[in-house]
C-alpha cells in the first residue's frame, strides 16, 4: 500500500525532516554471520580496467562532431560595477560565434541570484563574458578583444579585515551576520567555578578542491532534448538547476556524469558553466564543450572557508564543565556557511556549552562544500582546545577525552544514537599507535634538533543517509543483470559496492551485474556528498535485488513445476533439492521476458540519531631549527557501521587523511589584499601532498553493522577520515615540542613562530 | 624567436596563452648541446638535462640541485641552459652555478661571448643575453668534493624552493663559494660570510677535514641570513627565509667542512 | 600550421598543428587518444605521462611540432585487447584506483620506473611518483601496485615488449 511516511535525516550536519513515499516493507538489517558471498568482502573496483587502460570517458574527453568551445572572461577586479561591454572586435574574429554577457543574457535565475552575468561583480574571477568559438584557442583569444569599462567600487577580501569597522560594508546589513547558535546550561558559571580554564583563538586558512579534473560541462540540444554531460557529485541536482535557469520540464533535460574525476563537495549543483553551454548549445543546436582550467577552477569553483575561532575551555575536578566557542567563517560570496561549531555541539557530552557562529561576506570566490565542511576547521579548534585544557589541567589527553565520549545520545536532540563505538575506536586507535609511549614534553627524536611527539582527536560526522533514492535491477533472459540506481561514481567506488550488495541479495556472480548509474534519465537519487550514498541508495538496491529474485524465484517454480519454498537462486543458478539449473536457463523457457525489481530507501526512525564517529592518532618529529614537520605514522580508527568493501574503504580513508595533511600542513589559498587577486591558483603555487608526503596510514575499522540505521547496517564513509587529523597533528606537535600552532597550515614559519612564542630553542 | 629547450617554462606560458610566438626553435635534438666534457675544467652543455646531472654533474652540489627539481618528468625534460635562460631567483642549478663561479657560454652569428655568473643575472627572470644570443653552455672549473647544496620548501617533491643555498669549498684553490637562491632579485654572494669561512679553513688548514665549532657554524648562517635580500611572497615571508637561510648555512658548513 | 609525421603506439600518424600546440592537446583532440588526461597544463600533475622516444616526460610541456618523426606512446599502446598489462592488473588488483584521472599517468610512470629499475626500493618508488599528483586514493595502494608490478614482471618479464 502506498503511503507517506516522515523521516529524519542528517546532511552535513544539518538535520532536517521530509516526506516519504513508500510502498511495502522494509527488508531486516541484512545478515552478518561472515556467511554472505560479497559483502564485506575485498573485491576490485568493477570499472578498473577502463580506468587504468585510458579507455574511461570523463566530461573534458568528450569531442562532439562539430562542438563549440566555451570559455568564460573573469572580472580582473575584486568588486565593480560592470557599466559597459564591447564585443565587436572579438565578433570579428573568425571563428566566433556568439559572445554572452549581462546586457543580451535573459533571465537565467542561479543559486539566488536572477542572472548569471550581474551587474556588479564582487570577486576577482566571477563571471563577466562567455565567448563560444570553433575551437579554444579562438575562443581564448576572443575573450581578451572584449573591452569591459567597470567601475571600482572598494573591496575587502580578508576575513579579519571584514569584521573590522573601516572595511566597506557588502550587505545592507553589514558583512556578519548569525548563522546559527547552540546553548546548553550555563557557560558562565561553569567557567567561573573552573580549576582550570583556557581561552584561545585559532585560524584555518582557506583550502582549495583541486579535484584533479576540473568542473566542467559539454551540452547538445536537438531541438527537443538538452543533454548535458557533466563533472558532477548529482545528476539530478544538475538539471534542477538548469530547470530553474532555463525553463524546461524535467522530461527534456537529460544530464549524465559517467566517469568522473573526484569532486569533494565542489560539485554538488549546476555551474555557471553549465548554464553558458547549455545556453549556447540551445542557440546553436551544436554540441558545447565549456571546460574550467585549473586556474579557473581555484578562483570560482569553491573553496573551504578561511577561519577565525575562540575557544573557551574549563574544567574542574578532571572533567570538562564549559566550553564557548565563536566562530567567524569567510563565506566570500557564498549563500550559507559551514558550521565550524558542529563538533563542539556533539562530539562530547559536556553539561555547560554556547556556540555561536557567524557568516563574514567578503570579495572572494564563494565557498561550497569541501568534504565535512565546517567540521575540518572546527574539529582543528576544538580538538586542539581539548588538549590544551588537558595540558593545563595534567590529564592525559585521551583520558580526558574518554570521560565525556561515551554518551549514547545526541546532546541536541536528546535521541539515542542508533549506534556508537567511540570509546572502542580510541581503544583500537591507542593500541595501534603505541599509546602508552607517549611522554608529556615529547621524546627526543632522530638528531638533536628534532622533538618526537604524539597526539590524537576524535571525530563526529552524519553519515547515516536517507530518503529518496531509488533502484531497479533487471534480469534479462540469459541471466545478466543490469542494476539502474539513482547515484553517481565520483570515483569513490559506488559501482562496485552496489554491484556488491546487489550480487548479494540476488545470488548471482558480481561479474553478472553491470551497474547503470550517472544519468537522470534514470530513478532519482541523492547527491554524491555529505557521507551517504551508500546508506541512502544502498539499502534501496538490496530492496530492488531482493524483490527481482522473489520474482524469479516464482517464475522459476513455474518452470520447474517445483514449489517456491524449495528453491534458492545461489550464484546465478536456481538451486532446488541439490540440483542446480543455471538461471539463463531457466529464463530462456519464457522468451523474452524481463524481470523487474524495484527498490526504494525507507525512511529513517524520527527518534534515532545516526552518527559516524572515529579517532585518529599521529606520530611526528619536528625539527626546531627549520620549523618542518615530519608525519611518521596516522592510525585512523572508524565506527562507520558495516564495511560493505573493505579495499575501497580503506582507500577512501587514506586519501581523506592525505587530504587532511594536506589541509595541516601545506595546502592555503593566498589571497593578494590589495588586489583581491588569488596568488595560488594553480598545483604549483598551491601545494596538495605528493607521494612523498605521505606517511604510513594504518586504516582500522570497528566493523559493526549498525542494525538501527538502515536493511544494510553500514553508513558513510567519506568526509570521516578528514576531519580529525589536523589536529591530531597538531596535538603531535605540541607534544612533541611544547609549542603550541594555532593556525592551520602548520608552516614552517608558524612553527618557528610557535616555537619562539614558547620560548624554545633548540 | 623564441628558443625551446626542455619546454618546462615555455610550454607553461604557451599553454596559459600568455606568449603566442610566431617562429619557435626547438633545440633539445641539437646533439652538440647535449654534451659534457671534463678534464678538470667542466663544459656542460646548455641542452644537459636534469636527469643526467644525477648521473654526471662535474659538480657534487650541481648533481643534488638537480635531484631536488620537479619530479622524473621535469628532469627529463629541463635543462642547464633553460634554468639559465628563465633566470628565475628560484631556479634550483643557479645558486650552484654561482658559487662554483661559473662562466654563462653565449653564442650568436657575430661570434662567442663568455660572461660569468655574477654579471649575468640582472634581476628576476632577467639577463644580459640578448636575444639573438643562444646559451650554448656553462663552464667551470672542478672544485673538489667538498660541496653541498641545500633548499626548503612547502613539501618534499615537485617543490619550487623557498630558499636555497649552494656551498663549494674548492680545497686546492683555497676558495669558498656560496650561492643563495629564491632572496632576492638575483642570486646571492654573501661575500661576508664566504671571507668568514676562508678565515676558518685558513685557520683549520685547507688541506683536511674539520668540524667546525657550533658557533661557527651560527656565525656564518648569521652572515649568510644578512646578506639575503628576499620579499614575502606567495611561497613564504621574508623572516622565515632569512631564518632558514641561516640553520641552511650553518648546516651547509658542518657538512662541508668534514668532506675531504 | 605545421604537418608532423609521428609514431603513435606504432602507428605512423600524420597530422597539422599548431605552431604552439602542446602534444597533449594534439593526442587529445587531434589523434582520438583522451587516455592522457588534462588537469593542470604545467607539468606539475603528471596526469599526461607518456613515453616519448622512451623518455617520460609530460605530454602538456612538449611541443608537438618538435616530436616530428619520434615517437610516443601512451596509456592507450599498454592493454592489449581486454589483456591488461602487468602494471595495470597490478593497479587494479590493490586497488590503486579511485577515481581514475591520475591513473594513466601513475601507469605510464611506473612503466618508466620498472623499465629502468626492475627492482625499485620503496624510496625509488616514491622518487619516481613524485610528479604524479593524486587527490583521491592516498598512494599507499599505488606504492604497493607498482610493488607488486616489479614482482610479476621481475618473474615474468614484460608481457607487452
Amino acid at each position: 500500500m502506498t503511503r507517506i511516511l516522515k523521516s529524519i535525516e542528517e546532511f552535513e550536519g544539518e538535520v532536517s525532516e521530509s516526506l516519504v513515499i513508500v510502498d511495502g516493507h522494509d527488508l531486516p538489517p541484512a545478515r552478518h554471520d561472515g556467511g554472505s558471498p560479497e559483502i564485506g568482502r575485498s573485491r576490485r573496483r568493477i570499472d578498473a580496467t577502463q580506468r587504468v587502460t585510458g579507455r574511461a570517458r570523463y566530461t573534458q574527453d568528450l569531442y562532439l562532431a562539430g562542438m563549440l568551445h566555451a570559455r568564460i572572461l573573469r572580472s580582473p577586479h575584486a568588486r565593480a560595477r560592470v557599466r559597459r561591454i564591447d564585443t565587436k572586435r572579438a565578433e570579428a574574429l573568425p571563428g566566433v560565434r556568439g559572445v554572452l554577457h549581462r546586457f543580451n543574457t535573459p533571465k537565467t535565475p542561479f543559486r539566488g541570484d536572477d542572472v548569471i552575468f550581474r551587474e556588479e561583480v564582487r570577486f576577482v574571477g566571477e563571471e563577466v563574458c562567455a565567448v563560444a568559438a570553433d575551437d579554444e584557442d579562438t575562443a581564448r583569444e576572443a575573450l581578451a578583444l572584449i573591452e569591459v569599462d567597470y567601475e571600482r567600487l572598494p573591496h575587502v577580501v580578508d576575513l579579519e579585515e571584514a569584521l573590522g569597522d573601516v572595511a566597506p560594508q557588502l550587505e545592507s546589513d553589514g558583512n556578519v551576520s548569525e548563522s546559527g547558535s547552540h546553548k546548553r546550561g550555563d557557560t558562565k558559571r561553569a567557567l567561573k567555578e573552573a580549576d582550570v580554564a583556557v581561552d584561545v583563538t585559532y585560524r584555518t586558512s582557506t583550502q582549495l578542491h583541486n579535484a584533479l579534473e576540473t568542473h566542467g560541462a559539454v551540452a547538445l540540444y536537438d531541438g527537443e532534448m538538452l543533454t548535458v554531460w557533466e563533472s558532477t557529485q548529482h545528476v539530478f541536482g544538475v538539471r534542477t538547476g538548469l530547470k530553474n535557469a532555463l525553463k524546461l520540464p524535467y522530461s527534456r533535460i537529460r544530464v549524465i556524469c559517467d566517469y568522473m574525476g573526484g569532486g569533494f563537495g565542489a560539485k554538488n549543483g549546476v555551474g555557471k558553466y553549465t548554464i553558458v553551454a547549455s545556453l549556447f548549445a540551445m542557440r546553436f543546436g551544436k554540441a558545447v564543450r565549456c571546460v574550467l582550467t585549473r586556474d579557473e577552477e581555484n578562483l570560482a569553483a569553491g573553496n573551504r572557508s578561511a577561519t577565525l575561532q575562540q575557544l573557551r575551555l574549563g574544567a574542574k575536578g578532571g572533567r570538562i564543565t564549559a566550553i564557548e566557542h565563536t566562530s567567524w567563517s569567510n563565506s566570500g560570496q557564498g549563500k550559507w556557511i559551514a558550521n565550524p561549531t558542529g563538533p563542539t555541539n556533539t562530539l562530547y557530552e559536556v553539561a555547560n556549552v554556547n556556540t555561536r557562529s557567524y557568516k563574514v561576506v567578503t570579495n572572494a570566490g564563494s565557498l561550497s562544500a569541501f568534504r565535512a565542511p565546517g567540521y575540518v576547521e572546527g574539529a582543528f579548534a576544538l580538538e586542539s582546545a581539548i588538549d590544551e585544557l588537558a595540558e593545563a589541567a595534567g590529564v592525559d589527553p585521551l583520558t580526558l577525552r574518554r570521560r565525556h565520549a561515551g554518551a549514547g545520545k545526541d546532546p541536541i536532540t536528546g535521541n539515542r544514537y542508533s549506534d556508537k563505538h567511540l570509546l572502542e575506536c580510541y581503544r583500537i586507535g591507542a593500541k595501534e599507535i603505541g599509546w602508552d609511549r607517549r611522554r608529556a614534553g615529547g621524546t627526543r627524536g632522530s638528531a638533536p634538533h628534532r622533538r618526537r611527539g604524539i597526539g590524537m582527536a576524535s571525530q563526529i560526522w552524519g553519515g547515516g543517509g536517507g530518503p529518496p533514492a531509488y533502484a531497479t535491477v533487471h534480469v534479462d533472459p540469459d541471466g545478466s543483470v543490469v542494476l539502474t540506481a539513482g547515484t553517481q561514481d565520483i570515483g569513490t567506488g559506488t559501482r562496485t559496492v552496489l554491484a556488491q550488495i546487489c550480487a548479494d541479495e540476488l545470488g548471482v556472480e558480481l561479474d553478472d551485474v553491470r551497474v547503470q548509474i550517472g544519468d537522470s534519465a534514470g530513478p532519482f537519487g541523492p547527491m554524491s556528498a555529505g557521507s551517504m550514498t551508500l546508506a541512502s541508495v544502498g539499502p534501496a538496491v538490496r530492496l530492488a535485488a531482493h524483490d527481482a529474485r522473489e520474482q524469479l524465484l516464482g517464475a522459476a517454480a513455474g518452470v520447474l513445476e517445483t514449489p517456491k519454498a524449495e528453491l534458492r537462486l545461489e550464484a546465478g543458478a536456481i538451486v532446488s533439492k541439490g540440483a542446480r539449473t543455471p538461471l539463463g536457463e531457466v529464463l530462456g523457457k519464457v522468451d523474452n521476458n524481463t524481470v523487474i525489481g524495484k527498490g526504494i530507501r525507507f525512511p529513517n526512525a524520527d527518534d534515532l540519531a545516526q552518527k559516524t564517529f572515529s579517532a585518529q592518532f599521529a606520530e611526528v618529529e619536528v625539527d626546531v631549527r627549520t620549523g618542518e614537520i615530519f608525519v611518521e605514522r596516522i592510525v585512523a580508527a572508524l565506527d562507520v557501521g558495516r564495511i560493505v568493501n573493505p579495499l575501497t574503504a580503506a582507500s577512501q580513508v587514506e586519501g581523506g587523511v592525505i587530504q587532511g595533511i594536506g589541509f595541516a600542513l601545506s595546502e592555503e589559498r593566498i589571497v593578494d589584499r590589495a588586489l583581491g587577486r588569488v596568488m595560488s591558483g594553480n598545483l604549483e603555487g598551491y601545494k596538495v601532498p605528493t607521494v612523498k608526503d605521505v606517511p604510513t596510514i594504518v586504516v582500522k575499522f570497528v566493523d559493526r553493522p549498525d542494525r538501527r540505521a538502515n536493511n544494510l547496517g553500514a553508513k558513510g564513509l567519506g568526509e570521516p577520515p578528514i576531519i580529525p587529523t589536523a589536529a591530531a597533528i597538531a596535538n603531535a606537535v605540541a607534544n612533541a615540542t611544547g609549542a603550541r600552532v594555532r593556525h592551520s597550515p602548520l608552516t614552517r614559519a608558524r612553527v618557528l613562530e610557535a616555537l619562539a612564542l614558547a620560548g624554545i630553542r633548540d | 624567436m623564441t628558443v625551446l629547450a626542455g619546454g618546462t617554462d615555455l610550454m607553461v606560458e604557451l599553454n596559459f596563452g600568455r606568449r603566442r610566438p610566431e617562429h619557435i626553435v626547438a633545440i633539445d635534438r641539437v646533439g652538440e648541446l647535449a654534451g659534457i666534457e671534463r678534464n678538470g675544467h667542466v663544459r656542460m652543455g646548455a641542452g644537459v638535462t636534469y636527469t643526467r646531472m644525477l648521473a654526471d654533474a662535474g659538480s657534487q652540489a650541481l648533481a643534488e640541485a638537480a635531484r631536488t627539481i620537479g619530479s622524473p618528468q621535469i628532469r627529463n625534460a629541463g635543462t642547464i641552459g633553460g634554468n639559465l635562460g628563465t633566470a628565475s631567483p628560484a631556479g634550483d642549478t643557479l645558486p650552484v652555478l654561482a658559487a662554483l663561479e661559473a662562466t654563462v657560454v653565449l653564442r650568436s652569428k657575430a661570434g662567442e661571448r663568455r660572461v660569468p655568473f655574477a654579471d649575468y643575472m640582472t634581476g628576476p627572470k632577467k639577463s644580459v643575453r640578448r636575444a639573438d644570443e643562444l646559451i650554448v653552455a656553462a663552464e667551470w672549473d672542478e672544485a673538489g668534493p667538498a660541496q653541498t647544496y641545500m633548499f626548503v620548501s612547502t613539501r618534499n617533491a615537485m617543490a619550487i624552493s623557498i630558499a636555497g643555498l649552494a656551498m663549494v669549498v674548492d680545497r686546492a684553490r683555497k676558495r669558498v663559494g656560496i650561492g643563495l637562491g629564491s632572496c632576492g632579485p638575483t642570486i646571492i654572494r654573501p661575500a661576508d660570510a664566504e671571507g668568514f669561512a676562508r678565515g676558518l679553513f685558513d685557520e683549520a688548514g685547507w688541506e683536511r677535514p674539520h668540524r667546525p665549532s657550533e658557533s661557527a657554524a651560527k656565525e656564518l648562517g648569521r652572515l649568510v641570513a644578512a646578506a639575503a635580500r628576499p620579499i614575502d611572497d606567495v611561497r613564504g615571508t621574508a623572516a622565515y627565509r632569512r631564518h632558514a637561510l641561516a640553520v641552511m648555512g650553518a648546516r651547509a658548513l658542518s657538512r662541508v667542512a668534514q668532506i675531504a | 600550421m605545421t604537418r608532423i609525421t609521428v609514431t603513435v603506439n606504432g602507428a605512423r600518424e600524420e597530422t597539422a598543428v599548431e605552431a604552439h600546440e602542446s602534444l597533449l592537446t594534439t593526442l587529445r583532440e587531434r589523434l582520438g587518444l583522451p587516455g592522457s588526461k588534462n588537469a593542470c597544463e604545467q607539468g606539475e600533475c603528471g596526469s599526461c605521462s607518456v613515453l616519448l622516444d622512451d623518455v617520460l616526460v609530460c605530454a602538456c610541456l612538449v611541443l608537438a611540432a618538435s616530436v616530428d618523426g619520434r615517437e610516443v606512446r601512451t596509456v592507450e599502446s599498454l592493454a592489449d585487447g581486454s589483456a591488461l598489462d602487468p602494471v595495470q592488473r597490478a593497479f587494479v588488483e590493490t586497488g590503486a584506483v579511485q577515481c581514475g584521472f591520475c591513473t594513466p599517468g601513475l601507469v605510464v610512470a611506473t612503466h618508466a620506473l620498472l623499465r629502468e629499475n626492475p627492482e625499485p626500493s620503496l624510496a625509488e618508488i616514491r622518487e619516481a611518483l613524485s610528479g604524479n599528483l593524486c587527490r583521491c586514493t592516498g598512494y599507499g595502494q599505488i606504492v604497493e601496485a607498482v610493488q607488486r608490478a616489479a614482482k610479476t614482471m621481475y618473474l615474468h618479464g614484460l608481457d607487452d615488449e
